[in-house]
């Protein structure tokens, strides 16, 4: 009776010890966070990317996007991917042609992370993984601005950080281009004259080839509209040809027709913003640049003062500006050609460079302490002019100038 | 048995007995509880003086002191400035109009908390008067009237940088007031803070009998002073004249510089008869602005176009005449030094040692309530009494003729002029941005051009087209909600620009 009784407790006593360490589940964090990646997050909004997320399934890419990097993702929302599956013929995801799924996916991400900060007038700083580069600016609507990405799709919410990168989202599907630059000029009959030009010049082969090599590929043309060519009195190729086709062969590289040409084409791809951010850009005419500036807002090419003169410039449209091709961009602008220099000497202040031209106390005041001997310089053959002090001190020792704060 | 039971009790009762109670006190061994404070009228001005000092730069977060803040929201934003080398990423990306919610300047921490050091004194002091019998009605009278002011002048910064903001008007004494809050609008917020003046207005004195205090205190004319900007912003233009009639009246206030160095007299050593109210720094309480503006730190420098097109340059005389605000002043012409903060004379050669940077912030001075005067009457249709205040101004500086000149005959042709020179005359004050709102928003936005035009100078070239489309949208105009508030606040609400 007493080992039944003793079996009891026991038996009671291992239980009890049994139910207080019955395995507990430990909670071990395994993450080091619990930051979503790029899919992680479209996965938790299936109302706005359910579509989205089933084309990068199909495309196979939702698994490194699932991984560690630095992406930067312009997702679509599903009304934004129904209006473009109905647009290219699919019913849905799954009866889409996976080729055409491939292309849209991969301009949609940027290998880097990109926030609204990076975008400017113009390209964004890197291409896309598809190849183009993508566009940005701001548009207003009814005094609401928002983002616009590639003049296709406002973005709607911006700058989600992601573990792997941030999400832009946007309202449609952005499409990469699909023609080459002449392609998308020839399309547009006001583009007439000019695309003539550039077939009889030779430059249309040129023009049409995306180059495997994107060190080589890019290109921008400064496109002339039929009309902007019938304001300076141009109104048809005959014209434009019997103007400045001196050798009679437009193909002919010394032929002033064919410098025509190459003069609005610069090498690598500069959007508007861009085009401002220099002063002077290098074209296929060897040699020979188009400056370029930014006059009240304006972005003006050509308006150069020479010996004493102003000469005026064109202005490129924004507008119809900013076209980006498979192998480049093209803009809109009114008629100019090359310019025609005789060569003659050229005079300059040798002191009128910009670090110097901040410091009023000593920019073009008599007596500087400068390590060049007047009579050097007098003695020398030398085409060179001298600022307006050094011409004046010419005949008196050269003075100690206080020590600039 | 019996007894080892017996010493078992005893034992624990011994050592229940005994315990030290010493070593649970609750009460911090470092500070104050407020249980204890609160009691006497010299507590009621600690607390006082505390807001003030709360200004100058806050000890309970590494965050800056206010006046770099307000330094940034009013000038950054313009063609007053460029980022020097040592500019942080937050900083270039407010020139940009790239404010994005994580950025630093974004934080409004250091205003709220001055608001809850006047939350507190307007909560906690009207207590003492039981407390302590030497405390009278006057004294508690000013307290509540200096809290009351700060509170309005902190609000008014709030709501012109970030429009739509949480109104807190009791205090967070403990972490039980600590509760999510939703955001208010503007109307609002500016009622509360006419509100909060006119309280003030009456409970504080004229004069504190010290010059320095009543450069540093609020007084009724600093009160005065803030309404008048208050009700310029809400386009109340007779009501501001009303209140800046009461500054000029008041016969306390002038000009200075007019016949010695206005740099010296103005900023160099600070507290002058233009002041009405300036935070005073001083040797033991140093402002953080000599690393941000000499060059070998340099976060900020003035903008290149200052001299040649907005104080302008003689060509004709020799020596060349001289905008008294421009060379020497305002800025150091050649290498782009701000030089109101960190200059120590007025020819441009000598800055103060870093230990002697304790220029004063100027919330206002008189020359403000001469050209808020102006440009309230002027809208009022009185362009030609006006330009007589601006002629003040400019004779006081000897200012030179830049631009487009005066004319008196036209409100819109003032409304422009007065502008310009609140520009030159207060450059690098903090006032720019809100000046160019103030005007470009009047009348749904009518000038919107004044914004577009400042920002064609301050914008860099290839960004110009994305920030003059995003002008047009009013709310990218103010600063987004910093995105720490947004997750530590859940009713809080995101101004719709920045989504």
């Amino acid at each position: 009776m007493k080992n039944r009784f003793s079996y009891i407790v026991t038996l009671g006593l291992v239980s009890c010890l049994l139910a207080v360490h019955s395995c507990r589940k430990m909670d071990i964090k395994m993450t080091t966070t619990g930051d979503v990646n790029i899919v992680g997050y479209l996965e938790k909004y299936p109302d706005s990317f359910s579509l989205f997320k089933q084309i990068l399934d199909r495309t196979e890419t939702s698994a490194f996007l699932n991984a560690y990097g630095a992406y930067t993702c312009f997702a679509p929302t599903n009304s934004g991917v129904k209006a473009w599956l109905s647009k290219v013929g699919a019913a849905n995801v799954d009866a889409a042609n996976l080729e055409t799924l491939k292309d849209p996916v991969k301009f949609h991400l940027i290998t880097d992370t990109l926030t609204t900060s990076n975008f400017k007038d113009g390209k964004l700083p890197i291409p896309t993984m598809f190849g183009q580069y993508l566009i940005t600016g701001v548009s207003n609507k009814e005094s609401v601005s928002s983002f616009i990405i590639n003049r296709q799709a406002l973005v709607t919410k911006s700058n989600i950080r992601v573990g792997n990168g941030f999400i832009h989202q946007v309202d449609h599907v952005l499409e990469p281009s699909t023609v080459s630059l002449v392609k998308q000029l020839e399309a547009k009959p006001e583009y007439s004259i000019f695309v003539q030009a550039i077939k009889e010049t030779g430059f249309y082969d040129r023009l049409n080839t995306v180059d495997p090599d994107t060190s080589k590929r890019w290109l921008t043309l400064l496109a002339e509209s039929n009309q902007a060519l019938a304001d300076s009195g141009i109104t048809s190729y005959a014209a434009l040809k019997a103007k400045y086709s001196k050798t009679g062969n437009p193909a002919n590289a010394n032929d002033s027709l064919h410098m025509y040409v190459a003069y609005h084409i610069l090498d690598g791809v500069k959007f508007l913003g861009d085009i401002i951010s220099a002063p002077a850009h290098q074209t296929l005419q060897p040699q020979e640049v188009v400056t370029t500036q930014l006059l009240n807002t304006n972005v003006v090419v050509n308006e150069d003062e020479f010996n004493g003169v102003l000469e005026k410039g064109v202005t490129l449209i924004r507008s119809t500006s900013d076209n980006a091709a498979t192998n480049g961009v093209w803009h809109d602008g009114a008629h100019f050609t090359v310019k025609y220099r005789a060569p003659t000497a050229v005079y300059w202040d040798v002191s009128t460079f910009t670090e110097i031209m901040k410091m009023p106390a000593n920019y073009k005041k008599p007596a500087s302490r400068l390590p060049v001997r007047v009579k050097q310089i007098n003695r020398s053959k030398m085409c060179i002019g001298v600022g307006d002090h050094w011409r004046a001190r010419t005949s008196s020792p050269i003075a100690t100038a206080p020590a600039p704060v | 048995m019996k007894n080892k039971l017996i010493y078992t009790c005893l034992l624990a009762a011994s050592l229940g007995m005994s315990s030290c109670n010493k070593w649970l006190e609750l009460r911090p061994q470092d500070g104050i509880v407020r249980e204890e404070f609160w009691k006497t009228k010299e507590q009621v001005d600690a607390a006082v003086t505390g807001i003030y000092a709360s200004m100058m730069g806050s000890g309970t977060n590494n965050l800056p002191p206010l006046p770099e803040y307000l330094f940034i929201w009013g000038e950054a934003r313009t063609d007053m400035v460029i980022p020097g080398f040592r500019a942080s990423a937050s900083e270039n990306d407010i020139v940009n109009w790239n404010i994005l919610p994580t950025n630093t300047f974004a934080n409004w921490r250091p205003v709220y908390e001055t608001i809850n050091y006047c939350n507190t004194v307007i909560a906690l002091a009207p207590g003492v008067m039981k407390n302590d019998n030497t405390f009278t009605q006057d004294h508690l009278n000013r307290a509540l009237g200096e809290a009351h002011a700060i509170r309005a002048l902190m609000y008014f910064y709030l709501v012109r940088t970030f429009k739509e903001v949480p109104l807190k008007l009791t205090a967070t004494i403990s972490d039980e007031d600590v509760k999510p809050m939703a955001k208010s609008g503007a109307d609002s917020i500016l009622n509360q803070i006419e509100l909060d003046l006119k309280t003030a207005e009456p409970m504080v004195p004229t004069t504190y009998s010290n010059i320095d205090r009543d450069k540093g205190r609020v007084t009724r004319y600093t009160v005065n002073t803030i309404l008048a900007d208050v009700y310029l912003w809400r386009e109340k233009y007779a009501e501001c004249a009303t209140e800046c009639n009461k500054v000029i009246n008041s016969g306390n206030f002038g000009l200075v510089g007019t016949t010695s160095s206005l740099f010296d007299a103005l900023y160099y050593r600070g507290n002058s008869a233009e002041s009405i109210f300036e935070l005073q720094f001083d040797a033991q309480r140093l402002n953080s602005f000599h690393s941000i503006f000499i060059s070998t730190t340099r976060r900020w420098g003035a903008a290149a176009h200052l001299m040649d097109e907005v104080f302008g340059q003689d060509a004709l005389n020799s020596p060349p005449l001289e905008d008294k605000r421009g060379n020497g002043c305002s800025l150091r012409s050649n290498d782009g030094t701000i030089w109101k903060y960190v200059g120590a004379d007025d020819n441009g050669t000598s800055l103060r040692a870093p230990d002697q940077s304790f220029a004063h912030w100027i919330f206002y001075r008189y020359a403000d309530v001469l050209l808020m005067k102006a440009e309230a009457i002027n809208q009022l249709n009185q362009p030609l009494e006006a330009s007589r205040l601006v002629m003040n101004i400019r004779q006081r500086a000897q200012a030179l003729e830049v631009g487009v000149p005066m004319d008196s005959t036209s409100k819109e042709s003032m409304e422009e002029f007065i502008l310009a020179e609140r520009q030159r005359e207060f450059a690098f004050e903090g006032k720019r941005y809100y000046d160019v709102l103030r005007n470009a928003k009047r009348n749904k936005f009518l000038n919107l051009r004044y914004m577009t035009d400042m920002v064609g100078i301050s914008i860099p070239k290839e960004r110009q087209q994305v920030a003059f489309n995003k002008l047009k949208d009013e709310n990218a105009l103010y600063f987004p909600i910093y995105l720490y508030e947004l997750q530590s606040n859940k009713l809080l609400e995101q101004n719709p620009f920045y989504k």
